[in-house]
Order: structure tokens, then C-alpha cells, then sequence
């Protein structure tokens, strides 16, 4: 219980850290002292229209999203009872990237381009859950093979995409599938679904620690195992739809974050999912600060940083956890 | 009190009968074995007893409603089903583990309290875990991972518990000691407890319970005669055969049911069955 609470107040911490980090640091540098000028103080001056107008709504953009991808990574790997899982494993993000791709590729709008991937989105997770579903029984295996399946057909398409889309798309289109916060902006509409969405994941937290451990297990426990599934796909992919279609595919997130917290606080969903929002919100923030900051003033997509401290740190907990083996029949 | 009731059952596998047109009924006080081959269908027929799986004609009753009409919460209440095999994707503690079992009994928002933590440790005092308490299930050997699944089980508090081959994995002193446990609230003749429960260390859960009625699947012919007080025989080809132990436990029958020659053997104590 002690371990729990300071677990939450590190988190916090951290999630503030984060977010001055991300106020003060960029292409200008803001002191602190200015910055906890702009913060309090009269809004006027360069520095308080960067932080206010700039830094702050595309921090909390790239906090929505950590916090949209890293919960529906949590719920993923329970869906599919495999702690390997991702949310972009079921081809959600690939669904997303073809219609977005192909907004831009028709040279439509920015509007047209998000909804072009929530649509994808959308579709994709229809898909996957009628060819999963198709006759017979709905296991976690059926369901991570149709996925992955129909994520391999979601690429050759966006390869093909890529390949006869004119010179001057390519750069858009290759930050999109890299992610990129640059152009995102989280209204009242993601936050609400990121609360609403942890809300009701951790209304079924218990339900979840079952259901990792079998279907047959979880129903002799008093779990109505179809229904907690469905609700569990429905959430997890809406909460990816909405991330893909603020900023596209950021990888690692929602892979590392509730692995990590795996690692250091157990298996216990009711303290996972709202650490696993906490933790992904603040390194997607860390990381899309550094991807403005390092190179200022170019660019970098944040998936890129994502992807760089990801790769080592998911190796190295890999490497280091003896107990952690590929589960036994995912049935 | 009858808690299960079969009617009628069919069950079918893989377009094999494992029972045909069955009645049953679990009562209070029995202590049900349930014998038969490998691939004979035991695991198949707990599970739908359980409401797992529906039969292909028949019905289930649970205290006298339809297993499958139920809500799964409210089976939980009543009945446990020991998996034969449990599986742990991802860590977790004995204790954690333990405490899934309280899980019908709290609501959505609820989280386990001061009676359910002694529920567990009671349980897992029981099945000799007290110590290991804090240790990763994945740490655990074979033997005391069967041990944790049956603590789950207990601290489900139901007075219906279906065991799928309790004792896998157990060595013969676990085997007995458990099965004397499982079975101390049944009126096994010859179980002789060995723990006492007056000089538990986990006996703070005073209303703690064991169950009242049981069925387990076993492979040890003799563990079943000196702990069941019914059986129930899978014979080959879709019949079975249910009664008391003493009816039903000849060397005849039991060649029937496994198709091998088997030799009975009396000694001081009682009566044993070997295969020849």
C-alpha cells in the first residue's frame, strides 16, 4: 500500500517535471525565472506567448497521447494475454495511415487527413473483430493472428502509397507514419476520452487481473468473459483510434509503459492503468521535447525519439527478467 | 441440501460421448470421485457441471436453476472449479494470486479488505504457504503452484468445490494432507485429518469454510477410496456408472473402465487396487 502511494507520487512528480521541462526547453530557451513569469504572471512578452500559445497546448497534446496509447497498451496485452503486445499489434494504426496517406496523397486538408484516420481507424478494428469473430470461437489467439495479418496487408498498401506519391508528399507523409505532435492539438474531446476511457477500464481492473489468467479461469470466478472481452477490444481501440488520429503511429509508448510498471509495482490493474496513463503521458512528453530541442530548430518526428530510448530500455528489461518467458498456449 | 443437480445430461466431445442421458445430484456431506481413461472426457464434464461449457442435451441445475441461466457472479458464489492446469502470463504474488478469490464477493469498486486478506492467509496457511506469502508465482515449484491454485480456490468460500486432479504435481504427503483438508467438512469414512485445525496459525478467519460438497477427477484409485464417499465411472463408449465407493470399487469394474487387467490387494488396513 506505501509502495502504491509513493509509487503515484513519484509518478506525479514526474508528470510535472515533464511538463516545465517541456515549457522551458525548445528552439529559445526560457530560464526558469522567465518562465515562472509567463506562468503566473501578466501574459504578455515573447516568452509567455511561447509557453502559453505554443509549448503548453502541445505538451498536453503529447500528454493525452502517451497517456491514450500507453492505457490501451495495458488493455492490449490483457486482451490478448500477452504482455509483447502493443496497440497497434490488431493493425489499428495501419488502418489509420492508409486513409490518412491517402488523404494526403489526393492533397486534401489537414481536417481530411484526421479523419481519414480515425475512418481507418475505425475500419480497421471492424475488420479485424468480423474476420476474428467469423464462425467458431473468438480466442486470443484467433484474434492477434487476424490482426497481425491484416497489419501486414495495411503495409503493403502504405509501401504502395508511398511509392507513387509524388517527391514533395513524402517528407508529411513518412513524420505522419513516424508520428509527429507538430500539427496535433488535443481538444476537450481526447481528454475526455482519455478520463472516460481510464474511468471505465478501471471499473473492470479486478475483472482484468482474471482474465490474464485464462478464460476459464476468469469465468469460475464470477467474470461474464464475452463481454468484458468485446468492451475491453472496443476501448482499447477507440483509445488507439483517437492517439493514431492526433498524431499517428508513435511507437514504444504503449508497449514499454505498461511493461515497466509491470516490472516495478506487479500485476494489479487497479494500480497498472492509471500509473500506465501517468507514466506514458509524461515520457511522451519528455520525449516529443526532446524531439524539438535537439536538433532546434529542426524537427524530429517524436516517434523517432520514441523508438530510440525505446529500443535499449525494452531490450534491457527484456535481458534482465529471468522470470519474464513467452506465456504458455494463449488460449 | 442438494447444491447440483444433473438431469437428463448429455456431453459430448469431439463427436464422442462422455456421458449419456446422466443424473446426478451433489449433496451435502458427498465427496464425489470422478474416475475414468485418459481422454475419457472427466475435464469436460466438470467444466460443463460447472456451467463452463452447455451440455448437448440436459440441464444443469445449481440449487435448483439452470447453471447456464445464471449470471457467472452468482455461480461464483456457490460453486469453485480447481482448473487442472493454471497459467501465469504475467507476475504476481502468492498473496495477490490467493486474494483473486474473494473476487465474487466484492463489488465493482471494492477492493479486498481486512477479512479477506485473513481469508487468504488462512487458506494459504492450509495448503502450507504461510511463508511464501510475498514470493512471484513464477519463483514457485510445480507442487506449490498446485498448492496456491487450491488456496484460490478456498478463499472462494463456496460451499461447491469441483476439483480437476487435485492432486497433480503433489507429492504423497500434500496429497493426503490436502485431500484430508478438501474433504473434512464431507463425511469421508477413513479421512483421517492431520492438521488440526484448533492449532492452525491461520485460524484468525474464524468463519473461514471449507466446503461442504465436492467432486474431484482423480487418477490414484486408492486416494479416491479412502477420500470419496461417491463415485462416478466414465466407462468407454458414453456409459457411466455412479454409486457408493464400496459398490463400485471391484477389480471388475475398474478393469472395464481402464481396459487394464487390475489386481486387489487386502492388507491390515483395508483394500488396495494395483494395475497387474
Amino acid at each position: 500500500m506505501i509502495r502504491v502511494r509513493l509509487l503515484f507520487v513519484i509518478l506525479l512528480l514526474v508528470a510535472a517535471f515533464s511538463l516545465l521541462f517541456a515549457l522551458a526547453q525548445g528552439s529559445v530557451a526560457i530560464p526558469w525565472s522567465e518562465l515562472w513569469q509567463s506562468l503566473v504572471g501578466a501574459r504578455d512578452g515573447v516568452s509567455s506567448t511561447i509557453v502559453w500559445e505554443l509549448r503548453l497546448p502541445r505538451a498536453g497534446t503529447a500528454f493525452v497521447v502517451g497517456g491514450l496509447l500507453a492505457l490501451a497498451g495495458a488493455l492490449m496485452q490483457v486482451l490478448l494475454r500477452n504482455p509483447l503486445a502493443d496497440p497497434y499489434v490488431l493493425g489499428i494504426s495501419g488502418g489509420a495511415a492508409v486513409m490518412a496517406l491517402s488523404a494526403m496523397v489526393l492533397g486534401l486538408g489537414l481536417v481530411w487527413i484526421n479523419v481519414g484516420a480515425l475512418l481507418g481507424a475505425l475500419l480497421s478494428m471492424l475488420l479485424v473483430f468480423g474476420l476474428a469473430h467469423g464462425r467458431g470461437q473468438w480466442t486470443p489467439t484467433r484474434l492477434l493472428l487476424t490482426g497481425v495479418v491484416v497489419a501486414a496487408g495495411w503495409g503493403a498498401i502504405i509501401t504502395f502509397l508511398l511509392a507513387i506519391s509524388p517527391e514533395r508528399n513524402l517528407r508529411g507523409m513518412l513524420f505522419w507514419l513516424m508520428g509527429d505532435l507538430g500539427h496535433a492539438n488535443a481538444g476537450l474531446g481526447a481528454w475526455s476520452l482519455l478520463i472516460a476511457g481510464l474511468a471505465i477500464a478501471f471499473s473492470m481492473a479486478r475483472s482484468l487481473n482474471l482474465l490474464v489468467r485464462g478464460e476459464s479461469q476468469a469465468a469460475v470466478l464470477g467474470v461474464e468473459v464475452g463481454p468484458v472481452r468485446m468492451g475491453l477490444y472496443v476501448l482499447a481501440s477507440l483509445l488507439t483510434a483517437t492517439a493514431v488520429t492526433l498524431a499517428g503511429s508513435i511507437g514504444f509508448i504503449g508497449l514499454i509503459v505498461p511493461h515497466m510498471l509491470r516490472l516495478l509495482v506487479g500485476g494489479d490493474h487497479r494500480v497498472l492503468l492509471p500509473a500506465s496513463v501517468l507514466l506514458g503521458g509524461s515520457l511522451l512528453v519528455l520525449a516529443d521535447t526532446l524531439s524539438r530541442s535537439l536538433l532546434a530548430p529542426q524537427q524530429l518526428p517524436v516517434g523517432v525519439v520514441t523508438a530510440l530510448v525505446g529500443v535499449p530500455v525494452f531490450l534491457w528489461l527484456l535481458y534482465r527478467s529471468a522470470a519474464w518467458s513467452i506465456p504458455r498456449g494463449t488460449t | 441440501m442438494i447444491w447440483l443437480q444433473a438431469s437428463a445430461l448429455d456431453v459430448r466431445v469431439a463427436g464422442r460421448f462422455v456421458c449419456q442421458d446422466m443424473d446426478l445430484s451433489i449433496e451435502s456431506g458427498q465427496c464425489w470421485g470422478l474416475l475414468g481413461a485418459n481422454g475419457s472426457g472427466k475435464t469436460t464434464l466438470l467444466h460443463t457441471l460447472a456451467g463452463l461449457r452447455s451440455p448437448a442435451a440436459g440441464r444443469v441445475r445449481l440449487q435448483g436453476e439452470d447453471i447456464q441461466a445464471l449470471p457467472r457472479l452468482q455461480v461464483a458464489r456457490l460453486l469453485g472449479l480447481l482448473l487442472q492446469d493454471s497459467s501465469d502470463p504475467f507476475p504476481a504474488t502468492v498473496l495477490e494470486t490467493a486474494l483473486l478469490g474473494r473476487h465474487p464477493h466484492l463489488s465493482r469498486w471494492q477492493s479486498e479488505g481486512e477479512r479477506d486478506v485473513q481469508i487468504a492467509a488462512w487458506a494459504l496457511a492450509r495448503v502450507g504457504l504461510a511463508g511464501l506469502s510475498a514470493r512471484v508465482v513464477t519463483t514457485l515449484s510445480g507442487g506449490e503452484r498446485r498448492r496456491l491454485a487450491l488456496a484460490t480456490v478456498l478463499v472462494q468460500q463456496t460451499p461447491l468445490l469441483l476439483l480437476d486432479e487435485p492432486t497433480n504435481h503433489l507429492d504423497p504427503y500434500h496429497q493426503v494432507q490436502l485431500l484430508s483438508l478438501l474433504t473434512a467438512a464431507t463425511t469421508a469414512p477413513e479421512s483421517v485429518p492431520v492438521t488440526d485445525p484448533a492449532s492452525d496459525p491461520g485460524s484468525a478467519a474464524a468463519d473461514a469454510r471449507l466446503p461442504q460438497a465436492i467432486m474431484m477427477s482423480l487418477h490414484d484409485i486408492n486416494m479416491a477410496a479412502r477420500f470419496c464417499t461417491h463415485l462416478i465411472l466414465l466407462l468407454p463408449g458414453g456409459q457411466t456408472l455412479s454409486g457408493t465407493c464400496e459398490d463400485l470399487l471391484t477389480a471388475e469394474i475398474l478393469e472395464r473402465l481402464y481396459g487394464y487387467p487390475m489386481t486387489r490387494l487386502d492388507y491390515d488396513q483395508g483394500v488396495a487396487f494395483l494395475p497387474r
